[in-house]
């Protein structure tokens, strides 16, 4: 398991919490800093000293107060730490649950897991932390379900669209595949077409050509 | 029978060329001195006609530097040219037109030397159109400008020859005095020579005894002088004379030296005037037959002449008349496309910049509201949220009451951390610099599960043209329509179609969900993204029914 963990969370009684929750997975060293500028010292500091740090546990928002920050969010203090130990496994403990925000920590932060401050999320913690010990990246379940949603979005290119026009004007499947093939349009075969035409008549919840076409023109994309 | 003008006119332009000459010799150049004099003594038509250019050019030029006195002097010499060739109205309107740009001129003695002569000059052209009244008129106002005597004698001169074409001697007489004392008192022999000779001529008319003395005594000093122009004119004078005392013998030997004289000078005009003056003298009836022929002839010629240059002169003037009206048509025409124009473009000006600034104060709205709506999302997200979350793990593990009530407690309290938590999503700031991808993301976050989510080419609407205050709107109505999809509406599909009709584009989104009554349901979703979008002067209109779905249509 980790030996050294640090944890960056301005809020006391989540703090405290999550000290517990690690103190449970048996990690024997965890210190807990109120501020970024602090974390990145205490990494440092670790670094220099030998001893680094081998997970950081962090909040992306952190208060202001009467101090002068130089690090003023969970995303400053994470690029800064990959700087300075691109080693250092990052699990990120939010409130955050916009996709795209959590998504661009992933790819472009680098960082290792994803926690949500809610109860589920909060029971899912030690999870994460072995996971990510193991070395692999955690997904909570709520989000793997929203990030794959992205691949799960069809849209609709040029040939759906002009696949649709062509069924309006009554041509029939292979008239339509003929079309495609005068004028070298890609997966121009009958058999393309008919894959294309099944796969909108699913999107649609269409059961004839006739009422995938009525779908389509009712929802504005044609 | 206007025989005396003839020998007149020699001196009058005489005089008045040397005056032009003198005036103006400080810009003497010789191509100056040449055309000048061509102008006075024209031998060829050809001739002329290179003077009337240089002249004319010449006017152009100085006109166009301010040099008014000069173009003056040149106008004048046309003038004088078109006099010879018989353009008698062209002569006059030059005149009229030397005299129009004097009237702007400093009065000094260049320019009232100038208007002496202009004036003088349409006398003469009066006169020669047997306009005598108007004649004396302008022969009178260039004596009030006249400088000096050299000024004033031709134009007394030119007084008392008229009043001989009128047959008022009496009053030419008096003129034709004054000359001859203004002649003494220069003490110029050939000038004294010709006023006593034109005193004598006037006085045979009045049949005065002092008559011959004094053309003779005339005709002695000029002999004395070898002035020749002056002895032909004295020989003619005498001539005429004689014949009026009915010596027709003295008549034509006088005659006779006049035509000798004539030959030596070898001018064909002074020939040609001489040999008239001797048929007029020659008793074969034949002759007198041809003399009244021709002279009635010429007289009616003359007459038609002018009547010619009048009605053409006329035609022409009407012409510059129509022209010039043509011409301030066109200028009023243009001015009022101009004025028009302009006022319109005033006003569109103004009614953009009053568009620009309503749009701009808009947008400001827009921006402030989306503003303040990030930092109080900030607020709820940073505080209360994190807040309940710390509150939530201390009972979690800190706080020793019964299970079932503690799992209750946690159960109300993850129902407000996730409230707090939307509200601060709902109202976050967007970044929306890559917009599809923001809607992708967008998508996801509210994605529900087994549903399918089908778009248009999100391309098919062009995001740089849209500004970032109206993407961040398009942003929070559609995720208020995807939150009402996922709250309410059991729906498996939802569609999205960007589309672009010239300057409008429209998103259309719909759901298959059960739907609902419109009339019923208290809309506050609805309500928002109608505000969000009449805020970005778009528009939202939406269908539902219960059983039929939903659709949306955001236009903008």
């Amino acid at each position: 398991m980790f030996q050294k963990v640090l944890i960056a969370e301005d809020h006391g009684l989540t703090g405290t919490g999550l000290e517990e929750s690690l103190t449970d997975l048996s990690i024997p060293e965890i210190l807990v800093v109120h501020y970024c500028d602090v974390a990145i010292l205490k990494i440092k500091a670790a670094l220099q000293q030998g001893t680094p740090f081998d997970l950081l546990i962090t909040d992306l928002s952190f208060k202001a107060d009467y101090k002068d920050r130089n690090l003023s969010s969970g995303v400053e203090l994470i690029t800064e730490v990959k700087r300075v130990q691109p080693t250092i496994k990052i699990v990120v403990y939010s409130v955050e649950n916009r996709i795209g925000k959590i998504k661009s920590l992933y790819d472009d932060l680098g960082i290792d897991a994803f926690v949500g401050k809610d109860r589920r999320d909060i029971n899912e913690i030690g999870q994460a932390i072995e996971q990510v010990f193991e070395g692999n990246t955690y997904l909570s379940e709520s989000l793997q379900f929203a990030l794959r949603s992205s691949e799960n979005q069809l849209e609709l290119d040029d040939y759906d669209i002009l696949l649709l026009k062509l069924l309006t004007k009554g041509l029939k499947q292979e008239e339509i595949a003929q079309y495609f093939q005068e004028r070298n349009y890609p997966a121009s075969s009958l058999r393309s077409i008919q894959e294309r035409l099944g796969k909108l008549k699913t999107i649609f919840g269409a059961k004839t050509p006739i009422h995938l076409v009525a779908q389509a023109m009712e929802r504005g994309f044609i | 029978m206007n025989k005396p003008s003839f020998f007149f006119l020699f001196f009058i332009y005489g005089l008045l060329g040397s005056q032009l000459y003198v005036a103006y010799s400080q810009d003497s150049n010789d191509s100056l001195r040449f055309y000048h004099s061509i102008i006075l003594k024209p031998e060829t038509s050809s001739e002329l006609n290179s003077a009337f250019l240089f002249f004319e050019r010449g006017i152009q030029k100085q006109l166009s530097k301010g040099d008014t006195i000069s173009a003056v002097q040149n106008l004048r010499r046309v003038a004088i040219g078109q006099y010879e060739l018989g353009f008698l109205y062209e002569s006059e309107a030059t005149a009229v037109q030397a005299l129009k740009l004097l009237e702007n001129q400093k009065v000094d003695a260049i320019s009232r030397e100038a208007k002496s002569g202009l004036l003088n000059h349409l006398g003469i052209v009066y006169r020669r159109l047997k306009l005598y009244d108007k004649a004396l008129t302008y022969y009178k106002i260039a004596l009030e400008s006249a400088v000096d005597a050299t000024d004033s004698i031709p134009t007394i001169n030119n007084i008392s020859n008229v009043y001989l074409d009128k047959n008022k001697y009496e009053l030419a007489l008096s003129n034709v005095s004054l000359v001859l004392k203004k002649r003494l008192l220069q003490n110029d022999s050939i000038g004294i020579a010709r006023a006593l000779d034109n005193l004598g001529f006037v006085q045979s008319k009045l049949n005065m005894s002092e008559a011959l003395n004094n053309m003779e005594y005339a005709l002695e000093i000029r002999q004395r002088n070898y002035d020749l122009f002056g002895q032909y004119s004295s020989y003619h004078h005498l001539s005429e004379y004689y014949l009026n005392q009915g010596d027709r013998q003295k008549a034509v030997e006088h005659a006779d030296l006049a035509y000798d004289i004539a030959k030596q000078l070898n001018s064909a005009s002074y020939i040609e005037n001489a040999l008239s003056l001797l048929l007029d003298l020659s008793e074969d009836p034949k002759v007198i037959v041809y003399r009244k022929l021709t002279d009635s002839i010429s007289s009616a010629k003359q007459l038609q002449e002018n009547k010619y240059a009048m009605i053409k002169y006329n035609v022409e003037k009407e012409q510059q008349k129509v022209q010039a009206a043509e011409i301030l048509k066109e200028r009023e025409k243009v001015y009022k496309i101009i004025f028009i124009s302009a006022f319109i473009l005033a006003t569109m000006i103004g009614i953009f910049s009053v568009y620009q600034k309503n749009q701009q104060r808009k947008r400001e709205l827009v921006q402030t509201t989306q503003k303040t709506e990030a930092r109080i999302s900030k607020r709820v997200h940073d505080d209360l949220a994190n807040d309940v979350s710390g509150v939530m793990t201390f009972v979690e593990h800190k706080l020793n009451i019964p299970v079932k009530t503690k799992e209750r407690l946690l159960f109300f309290l993850n129902d407000i951390y996730v409230r707090a938590r939307d509200i601060s999503v709902v109202n976050a700031g967007v970044n929306v610099s890559d917009f599809p991808t923001a809607l992708k993301n967008l998508l996801a976050q509210y994605h529900p599960k087994g549903v399918n989510i089908v778009t248009s080419a999100y391309t098919n609407i062009n995001w740089d043209k849209v500004p970032e205050h109206k993407k961040i709107q398009l942003y929070k109505c559609l995720q208020e329509l995807l939150v009402n999809t996922k709250k309410h509406s059991r729906a498996t599909l939802i569609s999205i179609a960007f589309n672009e009709k010239g300057r409008k584009n429209s998103i259309v989104y719909s759901d298959n969900g059960i739907g609902f009554d419109t009339d019923k349901i208290l809309m506050g979703g609805m309500k928002n993204v109608e505000t969000r979008m009449t805020e970005i002067g778009g528009s939202f209109s939406f269908e539902s029914n219960i059983g039929k779905g939903f659709k949306g249509i955001l236009l903008f």
